[in-house]
């Protein structure tokens, strides 16, 4: 069994489903931001790892011996402590991007918004609501890794909707755009 | 305890040492506190949007947790 954690975009994923999914609903794209996004905060939790060890070296090399003065169980206590609250970084920023899912269905557009740790907003809108889409890349980053904003306007009374950051941004587009139609011409489901 | 012995005085080494314990053991308290809140988002979550993952990212949640948990006792026994 292939578990893909990392990918966020998959096409017709078989093994997806979410909690109010039709009988006849049918999942075309779910979507993450792009994984690169994530580099900021794992490159910062990484050098924090490190920051420690590099203190020590320096504190030995300057002779200060700051370290050697503190009572062994009260520095291993600080030293516990802080690891432990960049494990809490880590997890917060995993689950942050993990379970911010943009999916989009042969009937609905739904976005899954994971706020922080203690809130969580799902949004639905049906496909014949939509009323444009478009896409957006800006920036060197963006560019080189093709990833960007798919903004999706809807009915004047919904909220719009847009989905950040994620891979593919102009296949996004179009494809929402080929749904809505073969929504439309269908007449729903 | 040693906040209601009389030798307690704010400025003594062995009084500030005893407020870090008492601040690293709420701390721990705290953070295994942050660790519950986190299995039940991942539950949570899990429940929302079912992926192959789900069930590992679970399993994953409970043994931080647990591992919260042993970081209380640790404080409780070392400190």
């Amino acid at each position: 069994m292939q578990i893909r954690f990392f990918p966020s975009l998959f096409d017709k994923p078989q093994k997806i489903r979410f909690q109010e999914q039709e009988l006849n609903e049918q999942i075309e794209l779910f979507l993450r931001r792009h994984f690169i996004t994530n580099v900021y905060w794992i490159v910062l939790a990484i050098l924090a790892f490190f920051l420690p060890l590099i203190f020590i070296q320096l504190d030995q090399a300057l002779g200060l011996n700051i370290v050697f003065r503190i009572p062994t169980n009260i520095a291993l206590g600080g030293l516990i402590i802080y690891y432990l609250l960049i494990l809490a970084y880590v997890i917060e920023n995993f689950l942050f991007w993990y379970f911010n899912i943009y999916i989009v269905t042969n009937i609905h557009l739904v976005d899954v918004n994971f706020h922080s740790i203690l809130s969580r907003e799902v949004l639905e809108i049906e496909l014949n609501d939509i009323e444009n889409v478009s896409s957006k890349i800006n920036g060197v980053i963006r560019s080189l890794f093709n990833y960007g904003d798919v903004i999706i306007k809807t009915a004047a009374d919904k909220a719009d909707i847009t989905f950040s950051e994620v891979p593919r941004p102009d296949f996004v587009a179009d494809r929402i755009q080929d749904l809505r139609e073969q929504f439309i011409g269908g007449n729903g489901p | 305890m040693f906040i209601d012995n009389p030798s307690f005085n704010l400025f003594n080494l062995n009084s500030v040492m005893a407020l870090f314990k008492i601040g690293f053991i709420i701390f721990a308290i705290l953070y295994f506190f942050f660790s519950l809140i986190v299995v039940r988002q991942v539950a949570l979550m899990t429940e929302t949007v079912i992926t192959e993952a789900g069930g590992i990212l679970k399993v994953l949640s409970i043994v931080y947790a647990i591992f919260s948990l042993a970081i209380v006792v640790l404080f409780f026994l070392m400190l």
